[in-house]
């Protein structure tokens, strides 16, 4: 486009406004950036990252990749731009956002937003399991596999240019556990159920987390629980789990989950949080073991289990969701008013609600997060001897990093 | 480093300049320093081995320059093309070099993978053309070494172009006029570029890579090939042109003038119309160290179509060492021949119908739509990775395969991206240029807006492709 040759030229002035406008943007920058936190996590992640002994272009290779990475995510203003970019694609009606980590994000025809998961080989995944349930057989330890829906993406709900093979995956998946004569409880079909009786999306799932919602996931406990009261003999009582039992407060617009804070809230909006805790007397110890320290807690649900801080936290950005005691490598819920009970579960983030509410019904549920324990899970359970062992995935943890533990 | 990062953008430019207008202010000889300076640490952040090839490029030829300054010799001319083309030889075409032979005479020659350093193309064909005009006496040898490693790394055109003649920057780099006119359009030229780049072609880019993986994966549909097609169309024109607009601008605001590179190429009416619109440095380059020396169109018509065969022979392989850039080229080859023959381009109206205003539209849109279909056809060659992917993309546009006309994919993707092909198609016709007549304010506030939108597109992480790892 020369302006000498593609029409009449501007005038100076405007040029010249533009230019100095520019050159105060980027210079201002430029500034900010030097004068934040950028220059010392640059050094103290190269410090980090780059091993000594690393060759002088290999190093800085790393520190240019290094730079660029943290650029990204340390520019000046950089929520802001995230805003802009999703009112502009809210502008065009874009339903598709590219993504670096997830390719794609998308928006549903329920305003919600995900990501699509692509096929998958579960071939080995399903083996693994079904090594561990024989060897748990031979301990005479009952398995469960329990499938957690994932947004339950029906063909109606997405665009016709995005694709999700999230639902066939676990169908493939289901389908040779039970061929090996694995017990399965997939709350899919439960919760397809609940949108039948008219429960609505927004209700089971967030629109801005990829997660159920806490009352979802209570209600998956209670028909995990009436699944080991019935089939397991699992001293458990069902009606604990009971919606009547557990005082509900909800806060509208208080809570943009993980694919809304990649997205904007121009873009995604803001979630209500719905916090369930239980109306009766509780009394719980905790231990938590995350890289080879524990720590411990005890009182109520509320004082043991819950993590007030992402509660309290005023930014709507706050993991709301883990307030639920999320994502340690080992958990050992007690719980001294029920006097039996031992469950074991082995989880993905969606188990995070389900075990603290598991905890409220039998004396002890110990919590294992494969992302973070590495250890032998079959001698695990051999050592501790529950009265069941339950895995908990949620659809999109069908892939092959989600089964690395050492079995 | 790319123009279009984060990087380049909040850093390394507001830093050269803050340097270069104040700290070297009035010396001119330690801004030209400065600046080649800045411009292989430009070329080094990232692959910092390549800089020694291009600095090994720049000091090669500038005792090139000056032996040839001092000895007109025809030889020093062969050892010059010898060493330059070598470099690049080794570079980018040894291993398809290795691969045909083994293809062709049962071998099993193995090589290293050897990585193509960025703009080693554009780098060559300004160092060759900086001894060649010397040669030429078109332009003296430089005696300051450094003052050749500005014009052939200077920043600005060194990874995408434009290639720059010496002669055209020869004066500049000791006596350009920095002033805040220049400037001022320089910034505005950048951000026109930033914003085709980062706006247009990133998002075009998304529908063409998605449209050329589902018909290679044999699950398109006629309407989706053609949607692909158009999408690379306007990606890899917004890209080229976004970044020619870029170095011109960056150029500017250094005191540069750098030549035009794009010229509304989609308007063009035929073939060799086109190539006189699209990437002009590339293909002036061509006509004037290798279609004129080669004797050009001045010795008859067989003659005129063999250096014809050899300029788009050379062309294709220019844009990469593979089969496909060749038939490219060997296409575009094909219908310039063809136009020429024809009279193609002096026919400006239907015989049939006489000399009238109707006549000269309907051949003036005939014309127009040879062209796209030419051109589109064209870019699904050069997009392909095989010549056999290109045949099977072909043949699902031609509609003649079993595979469906259309399904509710494809619209679905045009209604995705439904205004960035209007604007594709809006800034690809002179209509776009009517963007500078709009009052100060707006124009100034577009600007602004394309500039924030973009860096929102580049803190977002958005898909940002760099598609010149070939050249």
């Amino acid at each position: 486009m020369s302006p000498k040759k593609n029409g009449s030229p501007k005038t100076h002035m405007e040029q010249q406004l533009t230019a100095v406008l520019f050159a105060a943007i980027v210079g201002l920058l430029l500034l900010f950036l030097l004068a934040s936190s950028f220059p010392r996590e640059f050094l103290t992640t190269y410090r980090n990252t780059v091993p000594e002994g690393t060759p002088l272009l290999g190093r800085v290779e790393q520190a240019v990749q290094i730079f660029d990475d943290l650029l990204v995510e340390e520019t000046p203003g950089y929520e802001g731009f995230l805003e802009i970019y999703g009112a502009a694609q809210k502008a065009m009606g874009k339903r598709t956002i590219p993504d670096p980590n997830y390719s794609y994000l998308f928006l549903t025809n329920q305003g919600q937003i995900t990501y699509q998961i692509n096929e998958r080989d579960l071939t080995e995944p399903a083996n693994k399991i079904v090594a561990l349930k024989e060897t748990l057989e031979q301990e005479k330890i009952p398995f469960l596999w329990v499938q957690a829906p994932f947004r339950l993406l029906d063909e109606t709900e997405i665009t016709p240019i995005t694709f999700d093979y999230g639902d066939e995956n676990a169908d493939r998946f289901l389908a040779m556990l039970e061929d090996q004569g694995l017990s399965i409880l997939d709350l899919r079909v439960s919760f397809r159920e609940y949108r039948k009786q008219g429960i609505s999306q927004q209700d089971l799932f967030f629109n801005t987390d990829h997660h159920w919602t806490i009352p979802a996931a209570l209600k998956a406990t209670e028909t995990i629980a009436n699944n080991l009261a019935d089939k397991y003999d699992v001293p458990i009582d069902p009606t604990t789990f009971a919606e009547d039992q557990f005082q509900i407060t909800t806060q509208e617009n208080s809570f943009i989950g993980s694919m809304g804070r990649r997205v904007g809230k121009i873009y995604g909006g803001v979630d209500r949080f719905t916090l369930v805790v239980p109306r009766f007397e509780t009394d719980i110890q905790l231990w938590e073991t995350d890289y080879g320290v524990t720590t411990q807690a005890r009182g109520s649900f509320e004082d043991a289990v819950l993590v007030k801080e992402y509660l309290e936290d005023p930014e709507m950005t706050a993991n709301r969701y883990a307030a639920y005691h999320g994502d340690n490598e080992e958990l050992v819920f007690i719980n001294h008013k029920v006097p039996h009970g031992k469950i074991l579960i082995i989880k993905d983030s969606f188990g995070v609600p389900v075990y603290s509410f598991l905890s409220l019904g039998v004396h002890e549920v110990r919590a294992l997060d494969p992302r973070l324990y590495k250890g032998s899970i079959s001698q695990y359970a051999k050592d501790y001897e529950p009265d069941v062992v339950i895995f908990l995935y949620n659809v999109d943890s069908l892939n092959q990093n989600m089964f690395l533990w050492a079995d | 480093m790319l123009f279009s990062s984060l990087t380049f953008l909040i850093c390394f430019l507001p830093l050269t300049l803050l340097v270069y207008y104040t700290l070297l202010r009035q010396h001119r000889r330690l801004q030209n320093y400065f600046l080649f300076g800045a411009s292989l640490f430009f070329y080094a952040w990232g692959e910092p081995w390549f800089v020694f090839v291009m600095m090994g490029s720049i000091v090669a030829n500038y005792f090139f320059g000056l032996l040839v300054q001092t000895r007109k010799k025809p030889w020093i001319i062969v050892v010059m093309l010898a060493v330059n083309l070598g470099i690049l030889f080794i570079f980018k075409y040894f291993m398809f070099t290795v691969a045909n032979i083994n293809l062709l005479f049962h071998t099993n020659w193995t090589t290293r993978e050897i990585i193509l350093p960025i703009g080693i193309s554009f780098f060559t064909f300004q160092a060759i053309s900086y001894v060649l005009d010397i040669y030429r006496n078109k332009a003296e040898a430089q005696k300051d070494l450094l003052h050749v490693g500005l014009y052939i790394s200077f920043f600005p055109q060194l990874i995408a172009g434009p290639i720059i003649r010496y002669q055209t920057v020869a004066l500049q780099i000791q006596n350009r006029v920095e002033s805040m006119e220049l400037f001022s359009e320089g910034v505005c030229r950048f951000l026109m570029g930033f914003g085709k780049k980062i706006l247009i072609a990133n998002n075009m880019a998304i529908v063409a890579d998605h449209c050329f993986r589902i018909v290679g994966e044999g699950n398109g549909t006629t309407a989706m090939a053609w949607l692909g097609a158009l999408a690379y169309t306007f990606q890899i024109f917004f890209d080229f042109s976004g970044y020619s607009d870029m170095a011109i601008g960056l150029g500017r605001m250094f005191g540069f003038k750098f030549p035009e590179n794009f010229n509304y190429p989609y308007i063009s009416r035929s073939a060799s119309e086109f190539w006189r619109r699209w990437h002009i440095s590339l293909g002036t380059w061509f006509r004037d160290y290798v279609y004129i020396p080669l004797g050009g169109s001045r010795s008859g018509k067989g003659r005129t179509f063999f250096n014809l065969f050899i300029v788009w022979l050379l062309t294709g392989f220019w844009h990469g060492a593979n089969w496909t850039f060749v038939c490219w080229g060997f296409l575009w080859c094909f219908f310039i021949i063809l136009e020429k023959a024809l009279n193609f381009e002096k026919k400006v109206y239907f015989k049939p119908l006489g000399d009238s205003l109707l006549s000269r539209r309907l051949i003036s849109i005939v014309k127009h739509v040879y062209l796209l279909l030419l051109v589109m056809i064209g870019w699904v060659l050069f997009r392909s990775q095989t010549l056999g992917d290109a045949i099977h993309y072909l043949n699902l546009m031609s509609g003649a395969g079993p595979e469906p006309l259309s399904d509710i994919r494809t619209l679905a993707w045009i209604k995705e991206y439904l205004w960035i092909f209007l604007a594709g198609i809006l800034f690809s016709v002179p209509l776009g240029q009517r963007f500078q007549r709009v009052p100060a304010p707006v124009y100034t506030t577009l600007l602004l807006l394309v500039l924030i939108v973009s860096l929102s597109y580049l803190v977002k992480g958005a898909h940002n492709p760099f598609i010149y790892f070939n050249f």
